[in-house]
């Protein structure tokens, strides 16, 4: 039933204003918008596993390739959903693969790369656009700032798959983390510097830098704190601990940004990034420490899944946003090049140049030569760049200068991912942090061939039993793979005599794997009926205590044992 | 059966002395005829930062990991060493194996190598576990010849 201007939704038949019947319908479009980039997410997620490309470098070419249709589906994002709903657990997830005690220990030079070089690099980059470009000086500043937030998903996912040592992963994740921070404060304080009436001194930009990134901080710490010894420490539920831990990623956010708001003193806020960071550190470093295996894999596996949604909404949203059949490509193409130059020779100084320093400073912690390489070349950019970028359609700069920053930022990050994203792992095995040596893959090599051929005999010896191949040619093939497996068998023991520490190793990774089988069984079981829901979850819940103190002894093990040779010069 | 001629105390922390080391202090053992005992010792640098809970858990999949190393490399040697056990203790390194050696009466104690000792060197170490147990202290050179080889079954 409907009449002239009023729709009737539902089952009470009350009159809804035809106001709401298109707030509603706008709704549902981007509903149905977001549901499309979450499928192409998705879709890109199992083609990748097939290429062996990071996941990043293909959605930033899906982003690209949306550029070229703006309209493929109807969604807008508004700056506000983006810095207040993407952003939070972006960062929030990154914190909780930190582990403090490895921090702590490489924290100068982590604060030192991040803070001292995402400074000099938001300046630097910002005086070489400002002069090659000619973009307006503050809107330059806040390029600087955004393009300076590295982003290591890329290259994370190569350290775990090549078994790089950790104290690498440590310094570029603690970088990567704390250079997020500091970039968005510059980037909010020169994007407010561009809005009428306020100006950018140095000495104004520190000492609102000093109040709003301590503020910031401090309310992490105590939200993080609290939610930690509090909830964290005395409940043990992997659902209520998953839930307030979300509602902790938002609130130090939100308490932060409207702390003015809630003590009553107008326009006083405080970085709702920073209060995230440091509130994600907390849970990190005390309140998982006190939750169970259950607990920490449901969480870290939301968190996993949550990081996940919203890097793919980020890199796809972006591709939306920039419409590449209205710019002009040939002088965007110049941008981006200066563009390029300018983090990349900015990069190198602040890679080498205070990596010189802090070897001085802290000869004890000093950053192996082969680790700078790695830092340097794998400074990749990526989600939070774009977000920030995104941010600048709600600044005071004049749209043309916002097109021009978004073009850059995204040549930026399409150049880091396809250049730098996919020639790291390349970097990383010359240089020899590979933990997988050569004798290890050899190893690999010859159990995998076991392993093949005794399918390959088993294969045959059905044909056999089926009558399909005659017992005579089943036998003899049979035997002829018997010889190989033997061959190869030999070559084994042989290969462990001589390479005695693979040993341990291959027992490492044959108890993770005996434990996932043992994870199968019991969900066969519960499946079956053979055993009840409540003692399967039991019986898994101990699996899962094994696993999580498989990889504990793991990761100890790992952190005191050097990779081999080349790390001693630095 | 051959009489054991004392024990031999096989120590590792923190990741120390893994694979060659094990394998060389099995031959060591059965060379002088004395059984085995490995103590893996949870060391506050690696471990302290971790809970009861987490480190009941990390002592009893240690327990399990170490039981089935000490296993491969028996069946790897010819020789054999009349008993062998895994222990896990957690506390300093000093401390656990002074109090392991005296309950036991260990006449050897073996290091694993790589040592990682933190700021002491390794001369102090050996010589305050020395003058500690009154055992015989040495570290395994895991640079020494290869061992027998595994024999896949």
């Amino acid at each position: 039933m409907s009449t002239a201007g009023v729709l009737t939704l539902g089952a009470y038949d009350q009159p809804v204003p035809i106001l709401a019947a298109e707030a509603g319908s706008n709704f549902l479009e981007q509903e149905l918008g977001v549901v499309v980039l979450l499928a192409v997410a998705a879709a890109m997620a199992i083609i990748v596993k097939r290429i062996k490309v990071p996941y990043t470098v293909a959605l930033v070419l899906v982003g690209l390739a949306f550029a070229f249709f703006p309209n493929f589906v109807d969604l807008d994002f508004s700056p506000e959903l983006i810095l207040g709903l993407l952003i939070p657990p972006l960062l929030f997830e990154a914190t909780l693969h930190l582990p403090w005690p490895k921090l702590k220990a490489d924290l100068f030079p982590v604060l030192f790369f991040a803070l001292g070089g995402t400074m000099l690099g938001t300046f630097a980059v910002g005086y070489i656009v400002w002069a090659l470009v000619g973009v307006p000086w503050l809107a330059a500043v806040a390029f600087g700032a955004l393009i300076s937030a590295t982003d290591p998903v890329a290259v994370i996912a190569f350290f775990k798959s090549l078994g790089v040592t950790k104290r690498l992963s440590v310094l570029v994740e603690g970088e990567s983390l704390f250079n997020d921070a500091v970039a968005f404060v510059a980037f909010g304080l020169a994007v407010d510097a561009a809005t009428p009436g306020e100006s950018f001194g140095i000495g104004n930009a520190i000492s609102n830098f000093l109040i709003v990134g301590g503020g910031g901080l401090a309310v992490g710490v105590v939200l993080g704190g609290f939610v930690s010894q509090v909830v964290l420490a005395r409940v043990d539920d992997a659902l209520i601990e998953t839930t307030t831990s979300l509602a902790l990623a938002y609130g130090s956010f939100l308490v932060a940004e409207e702390f003015g708001l809630i003590i009553g003193v107008d326009d006083l806020h405080f970085s709702g990034i920073l209060a995230v960071v440091a509130a994600g550190l907390m849970v990190g470093t005390y309140g998982l420490r006190n939750t169970s295996p259950t607990t920490r894999i449901t969480l870290e596996y939301f968190w996993e899944v949550l990081a996940f949604l919203v890097n793919s909404l980020v890199f796809l949203v972006i591709g939306l946003k920039i419409n590449l059949r209205e710019i002009d490509i040939a002088e965007n193409a110049l941008n981006v090049l200066i563009a390029i130059g300018a983090i990349l020779v900015t990069r190198f100084v602040i890679v080498y140049g205070f990596g010189a320093i802090h070897g001085k400073l802290q000869p004890s912690r000093r950053v192996p030569m082969a680790f700078k390489h790695v830092m340097y070349w794998g400074g990749l950019r990526g989600a939070i760049s774009l977000a920030l970028a995104l941010l600048l359609e709600e600044s005071d700069f004049a749209p043309e200068v916002v097109d021009t920053l978004l073009v850059m930022t995204f040549g930026v990050v399409l150049f880091t991912l396809l250049v730098q994203g996919t020639t790291i792992s390349g970097l990383i095995a010359k240089l020899g942090l590979s933990g997988q040596e050569a004798n290890q893959r050899h190893q690999q090599e010859i159990q995998a061939r076991i392993y093949s051929r005794r399918a390959g005999a088993a294969e045959i010896k059905r044909l056999g039993d089926e009558g399909v191949l005659f017992a005579s040619m089943s036998n003899a093939m049979q035997a002829t793979y018997d010889q190989d497996v033997s061959a190869a068998r030999t070559e084994l023991s042989e290969h462990f005599g001589t390479h005695p520490e693979l040993e341990v190793a291959m027992l490492l990774q044959a108890r993770r794997d005996a434990l996932v089988a043992e994870q199968s069984a019991i969900g066969e079981m519960v499946r079956s009926g053979f055993v009840s829901t409540d003692v399967g979850h039991h019986l898994a819940v101990e699996i899962n205590n094994r696993v999580a103190a498989l990889e504990l002894i793991e990761e100890r093990w790992e952190a005191n044992i050097a990779p081999p040779g080349k790390l001693d010069n630095s | 059966m051959t009489e054991s001629a004392g024990e031999l105390v096989y120590v590792s922390w923190g990741g120390t002395g893994r694979g060659a080391a094990l394998r060389a202090a099995y031959e060591q053992a059965a060379e002088a005829s004395q059984s085995l005992t490995y103590l893996a010792i949870l060391d506050p640098p690696h471990f302290a930062d971790l809970d009861k809970r987490l480190i009941g858990l990390v002592v009893e999949e240690l327990e399990w990991l170490l039981n089935a190393h000490m296993r491969t490399v028996a069946q790897a040697s010819s020789r054999q060493v009349t008993s062998t056990r895994v222990i896990v203790r957690t506390g300093e390194v000093d401390d656990e194996v002074e109090a392991l050696a005296k309950s036991t009466g260990a006449t050897s104690i073996v290091l694993g190598a790589p040592i990682d000792i933190g700021a002491r060197s390794v001369t102090d170490l050996v010589e305050a576990l020395r003058t500690r147990t009154g055992a015989d202290v040495s570290i395994v050179d895991p640079e020494a010849p290869p061992g027998p080889e595994l024999q896949l079954t």
